[in-house]
Order: C-alpha cells, then sequence, then structure tokens
C-alpha cells in the first residue's frame, strides 16, 4: 500500500503564494474528495504533487512511502505510482495515441511489452472507456472533443496502472453517459489504487466510494468530513463555513460553474 | 556531385525519391505531375534547385533535411505559365554545432499560378536554423495565389531560429499571406508527455518525431527509418 504524506507545502507561482502550509496524507486504499471555491489552490496542490515547474515549492515536503518526492522530476514520480489526470490535457501534434502510450508504458517497466501483450491491454482499456479502438490511431488528444479527452485520461490510467491516481475535474465536459462510464471505472479501480478527486459537481462523487471529504480554502485544509459534506456544500455553498471560523475570500469573478486552474491564473494575471 | 536534370514530358505523372543527390534542375511541361521528394543526411550540403513549371504543370516538393554542419539549401522556382503550381514542405533538425540555411524562393511570371511553402524546423543546441526566401507575384501574374509558413522551434537557450519570409507583389488581385513563429518547446506538452513517464530526452524526441511527421510520413518506409535513426542520433 502507498501512502502520500504532504507536509507544511507552501507553494507559489510568479511570487503569488497559493498554497500556505497545507498538510495531508492518504494512502493508496481510499478515495478522497478535494472540494474548495474556486482559487483556492486544489489545482495547484495537483500539479505541485505530480512535480509541474511552474510551481516553485518555498517549503514543506512531499513524501511518497518513506522517500522525500519534492524535488524529484516528473517522470521519476510518475515511474514512482502518481498519476494526474489533466483538467486540460494537452494537444500534441503528430504524436500518435498508441505510440506514446507504449513509449510511456515501457517507461515503466524493465523490459519492453510484447505487442501482443500491448495489444490485449489497450482493447480492454478501449472497451472499458467505450472508446472506438480506430481512436488508438489519432494524434494525442488532437481533434479529441472535451469528453473523449478526460476519457482518454482514464484510459492511460487503466493502462499505466499507478497506485495513486489525482483526477482534476475529470467530468467537465463529460455528458450523462460518459460521467457514468468514468464513474463505473473509477468504482472498479477503488480496489486497486488511491483517488485524490477534484469536482465541482456531486454527481460524480454520488457515483463512487468516498472515504472521506476535504475542503480546501486559501491553500490550506480548512475542514475534514465524510460524504455527508459533499452534500451540504452541493446543498448550501461554502457560505456556512464563515459561521464555523474558516475566513476566505470568494473570488467573484468566476460564476458558480467556472472551472480552471483559477488560483494560478489569478497569480499569472497579477503577474503582468 | 553534378546536377541532376529532371524533364518531364506533357502529361507525365512521375514520384521521385531521392537520399543522395546534388543540384537538381527541373523541367516539367504542360499537365505533367512530379513529387520529388528529397532526404538530405550528408555533411556540409550545398545545393541549388531550379524549377520550371509549365502551363497547368504541378509540382510537390518534400524535403527532409537532416544534414550536418553545414547547409546552404537555394531553391528558386519559376512558376512559367498559366496554371502551374508548386508545393514546398521541408522539415530540418539541425543540433550541435549546425548552420542551415534554406533560401526558397518562388517566382509567379504569369497570372492563375498557385505557390504553397511550409518550412518546419527544430534548433537545439548551439545550432541555427535560417528560412529565408520571397515568393514573388510579378506584373502580369494576375490571379495567382502564394502561401507561406515557417515555423521554428528552439529548444536550448544558445540554438536560434530565424525565419524571415518575404512576399513581393507587383500585381493586383491576387492572393497572397504569410506566418512565421519561433519559439520554445511547448512547457504544457514537455510535462504531459513527462507526467506518463517519459524521460524530458524521451519527451523531447516523441514531440520532434511529431513535429516533422507531415514530412517525414510522405517518404518510403526505407527512407522513414532513416529519418527516425536520424532524428533519434540527433537527440
Amino acid at each position: 500500500m502507498a501512502k502520500l504524506k504532504i507536509e507544511d507545502l507552501h507553494v507559489s507561482v510568479k511570487d503569488k503564494e497559493i498554497l500556505k502550509g497545507l498538510t495531508i496524507e492518504f494512502s493508496s486504499d481510499e478515495t478522497i474528495a478535494l472540494l474548495g471555491p474556486n482559487g483556492n489552490g486544489k489545482s495547484t496542490l495537483l500539479q505541485t504533487i505530480m512535480g509541474n515547474p511552474n510551481y516553485t515549492i518555498k517549503s514543506g515536503n512531499i513524501w511518497l512511502d518513506d522517500k522525500d518526492i519534492t524535488k524529484l522530476s516528473v517522470d521519476e514520480r510518475s515511474k514512482l505510482g502518481l498519476f494526474l489526470g489533466m483538467q486540460y490535457p494537452s494537444e500534441v501534434p503528430g504524436v500518435n495515441n498508441s505510440d506514446f502510450l507504449k513509449s510511456a508504458l515501457n517507461a515503466h517497466r524493465e523490459k519492453p511489452i510484447s505487442l501482443f501483450e500491448f495489444y490485449k491491454l489497450m482493447d480492454n482499456a478501449y472497451k472499458k472507456m467505450h472508446i472506438p479502438f480506430e481512436m488508438s490511431t489519432r494524434n494525442l488528444n488532437e481533434g479529441f472533443s472535451g469528453g473523449e479527452k478526460k476519457k482518454n485520461e482514464i484510459l492511460q490510467m487503466l493502462v499505466l496502472n499507478p497506485s495513486i491516481v489525482m483526477l482534476d475535474e475529470i467530468d467537465s465536459g463529460l455528458d450523462v453517459d460518459a460521467i457514468q462510464i468514468v464513474a463505473n471505472v473509477i468504482k472498479e479501480e477503488q480496489e486497486k489504487r488511491g483517488f485524490l478527486i477534484v469536482s465541482h459537481y456531486a454527481k460524480l462523487y454520488d457515483l463512487i466510494n468516498i472515504d472521506k471529504a476535504v475542503i480546501l480554502i486559501d491553500g490550506k485544509i480548512a475542514k475534514v468530513g465524510d460524504k455527508s459534506l459533499i452534500k451540504k456544500i452541493d446543498e448550501q455553498g461554502y457560505e456556512w463555513l464563515k459561521a464555523e471560523g474558516v475566513e476566505f475570500k470568494k473570488d467573484e469573478s468566476m460564476n458558480s460553474v467556472s472551472i480552471g486552474t483559477c488560483a494560478t491564473k489569478e497569480a499569472l494575471k497579477g503577474a503582468k | 556531385m553534378s546536377c541532376l536534370n529532371i524533364k518531364l514530358k506533357e502529361r507525365e505523372n512521375r514520384v521521385l525519391e531521392y537520399t543522395d543527390f546534388g543540384d537538381l534542375n527541373i523541367e516539367l511541361l504542360e499537365g505533367s505531375k512530379l513529387t520529388l521528394k528529397l532526404a538530405n543526411f550528408k555533411e556540409n550540403s550545398d545545393i541549388k534547385i531550379y524549377g520550371k513549371i509549365g502551363k497547368y504543370a504541378e509540382i510537390s516538393v518534400v524535403f527532409a533535411d537532416f544534414s550536418r554542419d553545414f547547409s546552404k539549401i537555394v531553391s528558386q522556382i519559376d512558376l512559367a505559365e498559366e496554371g502551374a503550381k508548386c508545393e514546398w514542405h521541408l522539415a530540418t533538425l539541425a543540433n550541435k554545432k549546425d548552420n542551415k540555411t534554406f533560401d526558397i524562393s518562388f517566382k509567379h511570371l504569369v497570372g492563375k499560378t498557385t505557390s504553397i511553402m511550409d518550412n518546419y524546423g527544430v534548433a537545439r543546441d548551439e545550432s541555427k536554423i535560417v528560412f529565408s526566401g520571397v515568393s514573388h507575384i510579378t506584373v502580369r501574374a494576375k490571379n495567382s495565389n502564394a502561401k507561406q509558413n515557417a515555423k521554428i522551434i528552439v529548444f536550448d537557450e544558445n540554438s536560434q531560429g530565424v525565419a524571415s519570409p518575404i512576399l513581393k507583389i507587383d500585381e493586383n488581385e491576387v492572393q497572397a499571406s504569410h506566418g512565421a513563429v519561433v519559439g520554445q518547446l511547448n512547457s504544457d506538452h514537455m510535462f504531459y508527455l513527462m507526467s506518463r513517464g517519459l524521460t524530458q530526452d524521451e519527451a523531447r524526441m516523441i514531440i520532434t518525431l511529431g513535429y516533422l511527421k507531415p514530412v517525414s510520413a510522405q517518404f518510403s518506409v526505407e527512407t522513414q527509418s532513416l529519418i527516425e535513426n536520424a532524428i533519434k542520433e540527433a537527440m
């Protein structure tokens, strides 16, 4: 069982501090729903754990089991079993989806996978995700719809078999049927790996098992609870937290369905 | 190496592929079509290409350049008669201290002629790539169409890319456009690929292969494999 531990993490983007001493622990046998208003650092946390160089760790540490991974490169973190399903998966021109997945898979293995084994693995993953196998020959995310990109993220997770999966608004851009497909796969995979899932909607959380709900406000963990916390937020928003002494400023420039690496965008805006 | 003369008769269609060539002199007579695939793997190339395209004749040049050290490629294609068309697609990779200049020009001498140019380059280490050349629509070349597109990815701090496509237009009622981009490797793409386990070098290579693919994919399987090896060696 893998264990991820974040200790007093302070992270900045362009000199604007976004995570302000965040501490959290979770293991590969649990699923955490990570909630919080826009612009409070959820995506920043996920990107930082994965090692995105645009996010500067000012202090604090990230541990995976007994290994300090704070300074490891992105690919090393992936090889240790971390996976980030991105909010905005990149379109990489000319890079064939299947060739890319094979290279990525081989990067995690000592011996290259045989063609037959790879085909079986891919066929199974495409079937599970209800994606036509012909899409494996297309360029990576190029010309994919929003929903196809998100399903392709989950497909990559299935192929790469990580121990800890972070999903950043994986449900945005998915239609009703696609949410159900993604949720079914997550539910099936919860036995095998840990999930840290960011979403603004209760729908996805309703369809899977949640062990813990964590609210992130102003770069820190403000509250931890069970699944009932998600229901409360879905019905009442975040304002009630103020009565409990949690101080935060809601970003009024974003509407209720606004999504994005908002804290980062804000920081970049300020830096201009 | 002596100059290679390629002449197509009226309405003749040919596809030619060369991996070892010097200067080229091309003449296409009325209604002929030539697809010319050139893959250059030499050291110190100094190559001149001249083409004269006749009435409603078409030439498509696909040029993959993996030459080393110093390279100077000069191409002048004259669209000499009505309806003549030329498409030019170039991909080049420069590394170490390579210095490569591509001077690609088209002259629209009469009306209803078309030239399309796409130049793609990847410069790494301390190398330099220069894309220059003129698409000239002369007087009498009404209803002609000239497009230029140049893109260079600069990998490292000391690598250089210069893209300066020039349009010279001496006639009215024509269509002409040009675009040039010189930029660094997309950091989002790098992060995305590395987050799936590829090292920085592997991610750079896969991006380069993809970037040059529109040109490399046009070649025979044997030449594609030479191109892939050249890219792997350079990376």
